[in-house]
């Protein structure tokens, strides 16, 4: 028997906090569609990803039905293009995803995940293509997403790739302008990427998973605000610990609902589960914000003075919530403080209480990394490669995944409004401080190395 | 304090090997200390042994149900009239009758436990109207709930139904079948499994 106030609370979640599992993504290997040819390869893929996925977002809506909650996006991740499509020239590349983009919209989901490099300590000739067809590929389709992981913690970080990435983003920019460079919102750039991300744009199958997985993001920043706002209005004199125990408390809710569903659908699909990926992700509606929970917590709005403490406690907490909710635990498992798609987040910087600069300080203890972000279209792309590096930095020498996912909107300066449309949303273009200034440092290329494992001060 | 069982008139009834007669025991009245008291107390002294028991009050009324098995040479019939005697003057309206087992001709059917949650204004028939829809799929209620004006929800009634939905019920047509009805009635339905409330509020 059910006590009303567990029905009660969980509706609530429900119908007034945006509580959904934001995405089921199904990651499908595709090393068995290796081909001497590009036309046979995109067949077999075809092939593989029809039969895997073609009973997936029924099955995902059946059970979000059954549990009464809304199984928001549902994706595909496969297995890195750069690795298994290696031996094709760019153009053949860009054939390849199309295909995905086509196979996505037969199969109806939302985004296909994996066109993808791993280059953290050199590029194959393949990587090189991936990589110089990402904005044609990301230009031609509307629901493939591109990675490049450029560093990690062991192998340092690969400055060429990154050299590499900031012109990619630029070119990527440039043939979506009329969109104002929405290419970019579609490729992320990692270092210590994980192999079972649920999330978009760096969701991929990486190399030591199954043929089939099925990967769950969660949500819920609504819910952790509501939670921290109830504690509060009962007892105004609560502490930042008793808030942490809060937010831990809510974290575990959410992610089992992630995890019971993640399950069901695995085993409705007769392939193997994977990981409930612990994240806060927004979305650009009132009440599903990451940035309300610092408004909650005391701060006028986030990026003022407390911000990356106050991030440090909200993503300490969702972790240990979460990680007591789940079996497994992967995927990027954090806050997210993806810009345009918060609408509280955008505001701030909108009022300039957020700054690049203060965004690139809270990514040393968020989840993944600049996100979402609009600058000015004339940045050159050495500056961004140079704003890739900083953050790749703080991912290697904290050994955490961090990622950029900027855009540089075409003919459009800081202060002005870009518009991406749905779950992308819309942000005010940041001010990129002392643009231009940094090329010579990129250009030198090489490797950064690696740090110590050890000495950690 | 009185010691009950000094009074208790049958010796060990319980013995291995004997089929007992088990009665239902329904108890109403005014909520007070001492009602549980009471009838368990008869019950006692008389030999009956309680084998379950539930209580609720609502609205300051109290109601509980007793399954008891009866001792060799009590009969239903006596119990009955014994409970009247004694719990009549206190107020509270007794109620036995005979526990049914399972019938010959009834055969277990494979269920899955659902919670349906309507919320809306008060009025009358909503309970009614949702119920038949549940019986007309062979649905069982086995735990209903009536709240009026939560905090999260005030000016509104939430029911809760936790029902047994049989397996060979379509349960996208059982949900749109209570929707539509929710619909007629201005009323918010969910029905979701029962494993995520247990599971996301329980450890």
């Amino acid at each position: 028997m059910l006590s009303e106030g567990e029905v009660l609370q969980l509706l609530q979640m429900v119908k007034n906090e945006h509580l959904d599992v934001r995405t089921v993504t199904l990651g499908v290997n595709l090393f068995d569609c290796i081909s001497d040819t590009a036309s046979g390869f995109t067949k077999k893929i075809r092939e593989k990803l029809l039969r895997v996925g073609e009973n997936f977002v029924s099955i995902c809506n059946e059970v979000g039905e059954r549990f009464g909650i809304e199984v928001v996006n549902k994706r595909i991740a496969v297995s890195p293009l750069a690795v298994c499509g290696g031996n094709f020239s760019p153009l053949e590349l860009v054939e390849v995803a199309r295909t995905l983009d086509n196979v996505a919209a037969e199969v109806e989901v939302d985004f296909i995940g994996g066109f993808s490099a791993l280059v953290e300590k050199g590029m194959t000739p393949g990587d090189k293509a991936l990589i110089e067809a990402i904005p044609e590929a990301l230009f031609h389709t509307e629901r493939v997403c591109s990675s490049v992981n450029v560093a990690s913690s062991r192998a340092g970080i690969n400055m060429d790739a990154v050299y590499l990435m900031g012109r990619c983003i630029k070119e990527a920019a440039l043939l979506s302008r009329e969109r104002d460079g929405i290419s970019c919102a579609k490729l992320c750039v990692f270092a210590n990427i994980p192999q079972d991300i649920p999330f978009m744009a760096g969701a991929y199958l990486g190399t030591g998973e199954p043929d089939a997985v099925i990967n769950v993001g969660v949500s819920g920043p609504g819910v952790v605000r509501k939670a921290i706002d109830r504690a509060l209005a009962s007892t105004p004199r609560l502490t930042l610990g008793d808030l942490s125990e809060i937010i831990k408390r809510t974290a575990f809710k959410v992610t089992r609902v992630g995890e019971i569903i993640g399950r069901e659908v695995a085993s409705r699909l007769g392939v193997s589960f994977g990981i409930v990926d612990l994240s806060l992700a927004p979305t650009p509606n009132v009440g599903d914000s990451v940035g309300e929970i610092f408004q909650s917590l005391g701060l006028k709005s986030i990026g003022v003075p407390g911000s990356t403490a106050l991030l440090a406690l909200l993503n300490d907490a969702v972790k240990k919530g979460g990680a007591f909710a789940s079996s497994h635990v992967g995927g990027l498992s954090g806050a997210f403080i993806p810009v345009s798609e918060d609408l509280n987040i955008a505001t701030a910087v909108e009022k300039g209480y957020l700054s690049l600069e203060k965004l690139e300080a809270m990514t040393s203890v968020c989840s993944v990394g600049l996100d979402m972000i609009a600058i000015p279209g004339d940045v050159p792309a050495e500056t961004i490669s140079a704003i890739i590096a900083d953050e790749m930095a703080i991912g290697v020498i904290n050994k955490k995944t961090t990622a950029v996912r900027i855009i540089p909107v075409p003919g459009k300066g800081a202060g002005e409004k870009a518009y991406f449309g749905g779950l992308l949303g819309e942000a005010t273009i940041c001010e990129v401080a002392h643009k231009g200034c940094s090329g010579d440092f990129i250009i030198k290329g090489g490797r950064i190395p690696a740090p110590l494992q050890s000495l950690t001060n | 304090m009185v010691d009950f069982f000094s009074q208790v008139k049958y010796l060990c009834p319980f013995r291995e090997g004997i089929v007992m007669s088990k009665v239902v025991v329904s108890v109403l009245g005014k909520d007070r200390p001492g009602i549980v008291c009471k009838v368990s107390s008869v019950m006692a002294r008389y030999g009956c042994n309680i084998e379950d028991i539930s209580q609720t009050v609502l609205q300051g009324e109290f109601g509980g149900m007793f399954v008891v098995s009866l001792p060799q040479g009590l009969s239903q019939g006596e119990l009955s009239s014994i409970l009247e005697k004694d719990l009549r003057p206190e107020g509270l309206q007794v109620m036995c009758k005979p526990l049914e087992g399972e019938g010959p001709g009834e055969k277990q059917i494979n269920v899955e436990p659902f919670v349906v949650v309507s919320i809306g204004r008060d009025r009358v028939g909503l309970i009614a109207a949702i119920s038949c829809i549940m019986y007309s799929y062979g649905v069982n209620i086995t735990n209903l709930k009536f709240i009026n004006r939560t905090s999260a929800f005030p000016d509104k009634t939430i029911t809760i139904y936790e029902v047994d939905v049989p397996e060979e019920v379509r349960l996208a047509e059982f949900v749109e079948s209570l929707r539509k009805k929710a619909q007629e009635l201005e009323l918010d339905i969910t029905v979701q499994h029962k494993r995520i409330f247990e599971e996301t509020c329980r450890i």
